[in-house]
């Protein structure tokens, strides 16, 4: 077990990733999960709005692109459910899309495309900043 | 200065990469780097090729990214 695993299972990232492409959601769950984070899946806004809470997620990946509606909306009506990091990703990439991520609560704005490195380093970063902070944010309680 | 046709077909080109190639890139980009990595269990060598198109694909990526958020940023 190599030193960042170790750091992983220590205040693993458990992720709710919202993406509506089936392929490219798939690829990178498991992507996610080879990589040693967990996690679940969301399509649209609906079900997220329906699913964040129960899943005891202390990290949300977004598309802000969705089929019923936005991320940024999305992440307006999440903000209340508990305390998480939250990242958008989307192929909008003007500095106003940008601004209008953090203006909404989201950490980082991912341009699409972004390779599998990009996103890894990201992750190891909010990993090791929620790692430095309490163990109640990594336990999401 | 922008025209109004200009910009219309601006935000027309915004919205197709938005709902086509830069979803697709994404998906192509993990898929090549998880090959690669189911590979590895199998086989070296073709765990090498697929490395070397996980990291082409990647470059892909990157430039493209480069391109699209210099024009969109105009």
């Amino acid at each position: 077990m190599n030193d960042q695993t170790q750091l992983r299972e220590r205040c693993p990232l458990r992720i709710f990733l919202v993406e509506n492409h089936r392929d490219t959601a798939e690829y990178l769950r498991e992507y996610l999960e080879r990589i040693g984070y967990q996690v679940v899946l969301g399509r649209n806004m609906e079900m997220t709005l329906k699913e964040f809470p129960e899943a005891k997620c202390n990290l949300l990946i977004c598309d802000i692109g969705l089929p019923d509606g936005n991320g940024w909306e999305l992440m307006q009506k999440l903000r209340s459910t508990g305390k998480f990091v939250a990242l958008a990703m989307s192929g909008y990439a003007t500095a106003d899309d940008i601004e209008r991520s953090k203006a909404a609560g989201y950490l980082h704005h991912l341009i699409k495309p972004f390779s599998p490195q990009v996103l890894e380093a990201v992750l190891e970063q909010i990993g090791e900043d929620l790692r430095s902070e309490s163990e109640n944010v990594c336990g999401h309680e | 200065m922008k025209t109004k046709s200009g910009s219309l077909e601006l935000a027309r080109l915004r919205k197709k990469w938005h709902d086509g190639p830069s979803q697709k890139l994404l998906g192509l980009a993990f898929g090549t780097k998880l090959l690669a990595m189911k590979l590895e269990l199998i086989d070296n060598e073709l765990a090498k090729e697929a490395e070397r198109i996980a990291e082409l694909t990647n470059q892909a990526v990157g430039e493209l990214q480069e391109i699209f958020s210099t024009e969109k940023n105009k």
